[in-house]
């Protein structure tokens, strides 16, 4: 048959027959013009005959292929198909997909399996991916390979699957290499790691490997620069790989991460924010935020995961408060906080955490298997405890309940975060507090009426960022005792403040009394002590008070301005609060402008009190003098100056009267 | 049996006068081996002629060996050689055939597709040892064609990389893959394995061995003192590259791959004419005559049989 005669048989010939004709060829060692059977070449031999054909002729030539895959059976020679793919390198990716659907469909019905239906199987995917590289039907390859490769398909085709996905869609590639690093793990003898590495480096465009590699988890990071062939090729990219390099792009993200939490000025959006950053970061299955309340206890202050079907969870379980002191609510998030460093939860160690809490995890969660927390350091406090329970599968999403770690890069990111956290707090808190100085400094040269003032200091000196639990203004009144004048106390309701301050006694102390009062008058300066057994005895009347309210610490500090001392700021904390430098410092300046305060709203009385008298004075001489038609008006016009006077600020009533030497 | 060399000897067949020049030159083999596989073949004749051979003479020599493979490598025995050999394959025949894409995933490598630099890295670096399992050597018919090594590193020696592909195509006389970029990769053979392999030397049977009908068979019978042939040069019509063959053998351990490079389509269009022209002796009218009392004289051939 020459080229004349088989381009006048494929015009001649229905699809059928030339289907049944190449399907001969493939059977029979002898027969003409082809040789197609599972020998040589075949391929050559095909791209020759396609070479001779118009393209109509190459189009009915391909279908005859497609019927030839589709008529194909398990109990044919299978090398026939393995020719048939070999040839469909010329036909579509249609057919080609479907033919081995097709394969797939038939060795899942228990159909026999042989050597040649590897082969065949082997030439389908390597024929997929030519048209994934021609962007044919690159999404259903995808879709396929995907199907394949993370339901563990047949694992000797891993490599052909990794590779073809990476050929789909290279950004995807930290999802397939992850997945395939684990099938190594698992089945090492089947692959060689150092050729299907140097293939994935050379299928991923360079770029893409750069800028996604970012998405590799630590674990699967770490196996790709161990791998020889791996490591010249990151040297390339010296960003990724030498460890200065590699920290500096630690740093690049650190301070990005930082920059993003020091820039939010909610705390519930703050603690949202970290919470998403450690999932993005780690993959646990569960991230909460603990905080200290004002009693000193520690408190879920926000939690984000998944269940064990990989829902969000969308309203978490009642988790009480754990005391640092109380045994039973010891647990590896206590630990943290109160020995201020890592602590870890395993798998057999239930008493990580309170049974009942250990129980409702596990049931949420599936089962608990690894978990890590780690303290918020600020600089003077640890705000709380940042937790992490369980992983997950970044490339699955599966929860990693069968080997579930942390590796030590993770563990490193992890004491990272906490750390970039807790200055993110700290900073939150240090706004807070400028906050509350600069509105108390509005209201204090504001014409306010001062109770106004002194209940607004009072209460937002123990509001929800201070360490201050309640807060008691003392002021010298004219027998020179220090009386109470306001006292608040942080409650999670207007019921529960009531009880507390309903409690206290609030007696004024005499000068004679020997309480620190006395001390804190006598030398101007803040007396501070933590309260126990041995500091107790200083609180006299109210001890019972204060035990009843577990306070385990106290500041009391002068109000002071110039020489003149007119009271105090008592202030109580439920734990073991430190009255360090900066927050001294703060409360330093409070003190100071509140007692500016008093001391204004002191001379403005003892103006009003000499513009009356004097007044009162005019009124008298008036009234004895017969001024005539001309004393009614004269009395008018005082009354308007008092009532002018009275509405003036005292601030300026005070700069008004300065100008004028007499009434002349 | 004379019939069927008288067909062959028409004027105006230039491939069939060439392959009685070459039947003639091996039947006057002293290889008792050969002698008796071409008795056999004459013998094949002589009972088909009348069949069907005579609508196509040239079909004749894929008839003969059919399913038989016990037919090739019948030449005389030169295993004991001190050459080491090589088998040049078209690389996409080769990968899709003898490797598993199953460790490489590197696709079907297409006819005249090359291979990238990390691609024949691996190759060279990782010997066979992910080879498929079960494979052999060998080409359409059971016998794999090889030349020797140190022929082959002559030439690229002595070229440029790029040169290589279409000086070896050249030599060997790879007419089928004339007219088409094709890829090379060599096969080298360990000496080792060369005296584990059957080598043989070359004669028509495989010299004819079926190659379809777009192949025109470029062959030429010569023997050198060391038993090896020699395929025909393509271009100057002289003696190429060595050649031998030998049986089927696994494709494992004992081999080196070195990739050659491509071999850009030739647009010189191969003489049948010149090939006949230059076989030494030459074409002479009386050979068929020659040929025919040869064969009755030392082969035992029944007509009709």
């Amino acid at each position: 048959m020459n080229k004349d005669s088989i381009s006048n048989f494929i015009n001649n010939e229905k699809i059928e027959n030339l289907s049944r004709w190449l399907e001969q060829g493939f059977i029979n060692e002898d027969f003409s013009p082809f040789l197609l059977n599972d020998r040589s070449s075949a391929a050559v031999q095909l791209k020759y005959l396609f070479d001779i054909l118009n393209t109509a002729q190459q189009n009915k030539f391909k279908s005859a292929v497609a019927l030839s895959i589709q008529n194909w059976k398990l109990n044919d020679d299978p090398s026939i198909l393995t020719d048939l793919v070999i040839l469909t390198s010329y036909v579509d990716a249609y057919d080609t997909i479907k033919a081995l659907e097709n394969i797939l469909k038939s060795q899942s019905n228990g159909d026999a399996v042989e050597i040649k239906y590897e082969v065949a199987v082997e030439k389908i995917i390597s024929t997929l991916f030519g048209f994934a590289k021609s962007g044919i039907e690159v999404l259903r390859i995808q879709k396929l390979f995907e199907k394949l490769f993370f339901g563990y398909f047949d694992r000797r085709y891993a490599v052909q699957l990794f590779i073809g996905l990476c050929i789909c869609n290279p950004k995807q590639y930290p999802k397939y290499l992850a997945q395939f690093f684990d099938l190594y793990e698992e089945t090492k003898d089947l692959y060689n790691l150092d050729i299907v590495v140097k293939t994935f480096l050379h299928t991923v465009p360079p770029n893409i490997l750069r800028e996604e590699f970012i998405s590799l988890g630590f674990t699967y990071q770490d196996k790709l620069k161990n791998i020889a062939y791996a490591k010249p090729f990151f040297d390339f990219n010296e960003k990724y790989t030498s460890s200065a390099p590699q920290a500096k792009y630690r740093v690049e993200d650190s301070r990005r991460i930082k920059r993003e939490l020091m820039s939010l000025e909610n705390k519930k959006k703050l603690i949202e924010t970290s919470l998403d950053v450690v999932k993005k970061k780690l993959y646990p299955q569960v991230v909460a935020i603990y905080l200290f309340s004002k009693e000193g206890n520690l408190y879920r202050a926000g939690i984000s995961g998944v269940d064990s079907q990989s829902n969000l969870v969308k309203k978490w379980f009642e988790e009480p408060h754990y005391s640092l002191s109380n045994k039973e609510d010891e647990s590896f998030i206590v630990r943290a906080a109160k020995n201020e460093e890592s602590q870890f939860l395993n798998y057999f160690e239930e008493e990580a955490l309170p049974k009942k809490i250990w129980d409702s995890y596990s049931e949420v969660l599936g089962g608990l298997r690894c978990g890590m927390a780690f303290p918020l350091d600020g600089k003077n406090r640890t705000y709380g405890v940042l937790v992490i329970m369980n992983k997950i599968d970044q490339k699955t999403g599966n929860i990693m309940l069968n080997s579930c770690a942390f590796s030590d890069e993770e563990y490193s990111w992890f004491s990272e975060i906490s750390s970039l956290i807790a200055i993110a707090m700290s900073s939150f808190h240090r706004g807070e507090q400028d906050k509350l100085e600069n509105d108390l400094s509005k209201l204090l040269v504001a014409d306010s009426p001062k109770e106004k003032v002194y209940q607004e200091v009072v209460k937002r000196l123990t509001s929800e960022n201070t360490g201050f639990k309640a807060c008691v203004l003392r002021l010298k009144n004219e027998k020179e005792e220090l009386e109470v004048i306001e006292v608040y106390a942080h409650a999670n309701n207007d019921e529960e403040r009531e009880k507390i301050l309903s409690r206290r006694i609030n007696r004024a102390i005499r000068p004679e009394a020997k309480a620190f009062h006395s001390e804190v008058e006598k030398y101007l300066k803040p007396e501070k002590f933590l309260i126990d057994e041995s500091t107790i005895g200083k609180f006299s009347e109210n001890q019972k008070w204060v035990r009843e309210n577990k306070f385990k610490s106290f500041g009391c500090f002068p109000l002071v301005a110039g020489d003149d001392f007119f009271g105090t700021i008592s202030l109580y904390s439920a734990y073991d609060y430190n009255f360090y430098s900066s927050y001294d410092n703060f409360l330093e300046r409070v003190t100071t402008l509140l007692a500016s305060f008093i001391l204004r709203v002191k001379r403005g009385e003892q103006i009003e009190n000499v513009i009356a008298e004097e007044i009162g004075h005019i009124k008298e001489i008036v009234r004895e003098e017969n001024f005539g038609k001309k004393k009614n008006q004269i009395n008018q016009e005082l009354e308007n100056l008092a009532g002018s006077l009275a509405s003036i600020s005292i601030g300026q009533m005070i700069l008004s009267l300065s100008s004028y030497s007499s009434f002349d | 049996m004379t019939e069927w060399v008288r067909a062959m000897s028409k004027e105006d067949s230039m491939e069939s006068k060439s392959a009685l020049l070459n039947i003639l030159y091996d039947s006057k083999s002293s290889s008792q081996e050969t002698k008796e596989t071409l008795g056999l073949f004459f013998n094949f004749i002589a009972r088909s002629w009348n069949q069907d051979l005579a609508e196509n003479i040239f079909s004749a020599f894929c008839k003969f060996t059919g399913d038989n493979d016990s037919y090739f490598c019948k030449g005389r025995d030169i295993s004991e050689t001190n050459q080491e050999c090589s088998r040049v394959m078209d690389l996409g025949s080769f990968y899709n055939r003898y490797i598993d894409d199953r460790n490489y995933a590197w696709g079907i490598i297409k006819p005249g597709q090359e291979l990238e630099p990390y691609q024949v890295e691996t190759l060279e670096e990782n010997d066979i040892s992910i080879r498929k399992e079960g494979v052999t050597i060998r080409g359409n018919k059971p016998f794999a064609w090889v030349t020797k090594t140190a022929a082959l590193a002559e030439i690229t020696e002595s070229l440029p990389q790029q040169e290589w592909g279409a000086e070896i195509r050249n030599q060997l006389g790879l007419n089928h893959h004339r007219l088409h970029d094709i890829v090379y990769i060599e096969i080298q053979y360990h000496l080792e394995t060369v005296r584990n392999t059957n080598l043989r030397s070359p004669t028509f049977i495989e010299g004819y061995s079926c190659l379809g009908d777009f192949y025109e068979p470029v062959y030429r019978s010569f023997k050198a003192e060391d038993g090896w042939g020699s395929a025909v040069n393509l271009e100057t019509y002289e003696n190429g590259l060595p050649e031998a063959v030998h049986s089927p053998i696994e494709f494992g351990d004992g081999f080196t791959l070195r990739y050659i490079g491509k071999a850009f389509a030739s647009n010189q269009p191969f003489s049948t004419q010149h090939l006949l022209n230059s076989f030494r002796p030459p074409w002479y009218d009386n050979l068929s005559q020659e040929l025919i009392e040869l064969i009755n004289h030392n082969f035992q051939v029944t007509i009709g049989g």
